[in-house]
């Protein structure tokens, strides 16, 4: 068996106990790399070079006696939205071909503290405006999306190559290219963990996290990524949890959510039944199922387009203004709907979200998490990006995965997309946990309790051999 | 509610008052996207908000 293959937590293991070098785990990524690249297309920029030096220090580092800790010594991708000194961050945009950032984004600067080496930079949907990612395949079937907007890193997760990459998440940009490829994605709490240095798509909708192959991973990047940042106004001054210690608590007595709507509607027969089995198996551990009913459906979507779209604008005001030929027509597009809205119009969906955000702390009154489906359906084809409904409707797929993903980011509510299943067709499916306010130890450990009573947690896509 | 759908000459008028460069052409073409995502935008501005303030935070701490 390949590095690679191995779980983080048997890599980080041998590493700690000197068996193997952090040179060695990072040659085998960047084999693994090479391998199924070609296929995917899941990096914007390889930073091979980097990442043996950095695996030669922390290979010193550890041989002297200063081992940092499970993190340490294990490759990363990282999306090419967060900046990273010396390194292309192009946010897969025309915009930005040639920046080269001189501060590392604080979450990268957080990771590097941790020991973590930077294997390379993934493809995002340009700048994160989008859920389909479409320079890169699914490591499941290439000729699907791998979703978006942090594409890159689920395929780079997927693959293999990497156990952990960030991604950010707006309307869903990590826990949809999660549940397309079949890894686990964690969008905390809005405030837990710093912003400084990522592009912007919505200022009060944007969230870091990973993107990671088992749960415990999440926990560990997750942990170290978080903390109060005075230059994030986002940020809350609340202590950052050990979000492993009770990870294998297990769910006896947990009140889990089951909706009665909204994650009902227009949804994938196979994606409903991998939810539903996910039910099953946590109330066989002892969870109590609770149904309740989503408030205020209606208004979901049109509160986060109205509070992002605007947002979004302003943030590339100058570029939508001077240069809008560089945006692909997609994003050039969205953007200058944003330019057009009303003030009062955003404003109102701000007032909006307080009325929702209120909403659903009364349905968390009987239930401590909400088990959904991530997504409405797997993941489509690349040449067609749209999901046809029985009844002949036809949805484009941003627009159908964020549907799901969306609540999270409107009420800020932390939300952990694990594995569920897989199509017939051999596509991953996932579930999402949602928590209560700052509550990610209780998502994962209802993540990780679905992960150890289940089959389908950990995998990796055989992309080459697929190919083959 | 009836969705408030904005009309051609209403859309370009808009991108005129932003300081966008939007071709008469382009305007055309993309017009039913403008049109469909401004209306779905309106929906999240109902009546009756009332004393509702808005979800956003401004701190006057220097900490």
């Amino acid at each position: 068996m390949e590095l690679y293959e191995l779980p983080l937590v048997d890599v980080a293991e041998k590493i700690r106990s000197r068996e193997v070098s952090p040179v060695e785990v990072t040659q085998s990524a960047l084999g693994r790399l090479e391998e199924v690249e070609p296929l995917v297309g899941a990096f914007v920029t390889v930073t091979g070079d980097l990442a043996l030096e950095q695996a030669k220090v922390a290979e010193k580092e550890i041989g002297d006696g200063g081992y940092r800790g499970p993190l340490h010594g294990i490759p990363l991708g990282v999306k090419d939205l967060y900046d990273t000194a010396g390194i292309p961050t192009t946010s897969s945009s025309g915009q930005r071909t040639d920046f080269v950032p001189s501060v590392d984004s604080v979450s990268v600067a957080k990771l590097y503290d941790a020991g973590m080496i930077l294997i390379g930079k993934t493809h995002t949907h340009e700048f994160a405006y989008g859920a389909t990612t479409p320079t890169t395949g699914n490591p499941w079937a290439p000729d699907r999306t791998p979703g978006g907007s942090s594409g890159g890193s689920g395929a780079a997760v997927g693959a293999g190559v990497v156990h952990v990459a960030l991604g950010s998440d707006t309307g869903g940009s990590i826990r949809i290219p999660a549940a397309l490829c079949g890894t686990v994605g964690l969008k905390p709490t809005f405030g837990r963990a710093s912003r400084v240095g990522v592009a912007s798509l919505s200022w009060s909708l944007d969230h870091v996290g990973p993107l990671s192959r088992n749960v415990v991973d999440a926990a560990l990047t997750m942990a170290a990524m978080s903390g109060y940042d005075r230059r994030d106004p986002g940020t809350v001054n609340v202590p950052v949890p050990d979000m492993v210690a009770g990870i294998d608590g297990g769910v006896q007595g947990t009140r889990i959510g089951i909706p009665t709507n909204y994650y009902t509607e227009r949804l994938d027969p196979e994606a409903a039944a991998a939810a539903a089995a996910a039910a099953a198996t946590l109330e066989g551990l002892g969870a109590t199922l609770v149904e309740v009913s989503i408030p205020m459906p209606e208004h979901v979507i049109p509160t986060e387009w109205a509070i992002m779209m605007p947002e979004a604008a302003a943030y590339h005001q100058d570029y939508l203004r001077n240069s809008p030929e560089k945006f692909t027509d997609e994003v050039r597009t969205l953007l200058e709907i944003g330019a057009a809205q009303l003030a009062t119009d955003y404003v109102n969906a701000l007032r909006l979200r307080t009325l929702i955000q209120a909403a659903w702390r009364d349905m968390f009154s009987s239930i401590d998490v909400l088990l959904a489906p991530t997504l409405v359906a797997p993941a489509t084809l690349r040449s067609d990006p749209f999901v046809t409904w029985p009844d002949g409707e036809v949805e484009p797929a941003t627009a159908a995965y964020v549907r799901y993903s969306a609540p999270a980011n409107v009420t800020g509510l932390p939300s952990l997309s694990v594995p569920a299943g897989f199509t017939e067709t051999g596509l991953p499916l996932g579930v999402q946990i949602i928590g209560k306010p700052f509550a990610e130890p209780d998502i994962l450990r209802v993540g990780r309790a679905l992960e150890a009573n289940t089959d389908v947690v950990g995998k990796i896509a055989a992309v080459a051999s697929t190919a083959a | 509610m009836t969705d408030h759908v904005p009309t051609q000459d209403d859309v370009a008028a808009v991108f005129a008052f932003a300081g966008l460069t939007v071709s008469p052409e382009r305007v055309t073409e993309n017009y039913e996207t403008y049109a469909a995502t401004l209306a779905l935008i309106r929906r999240a501005s109902p009546p009756g908000l009332g004393e509702t303030v808005p979800a956003v935070a401004f701190s006057a701490n220097w900490d």
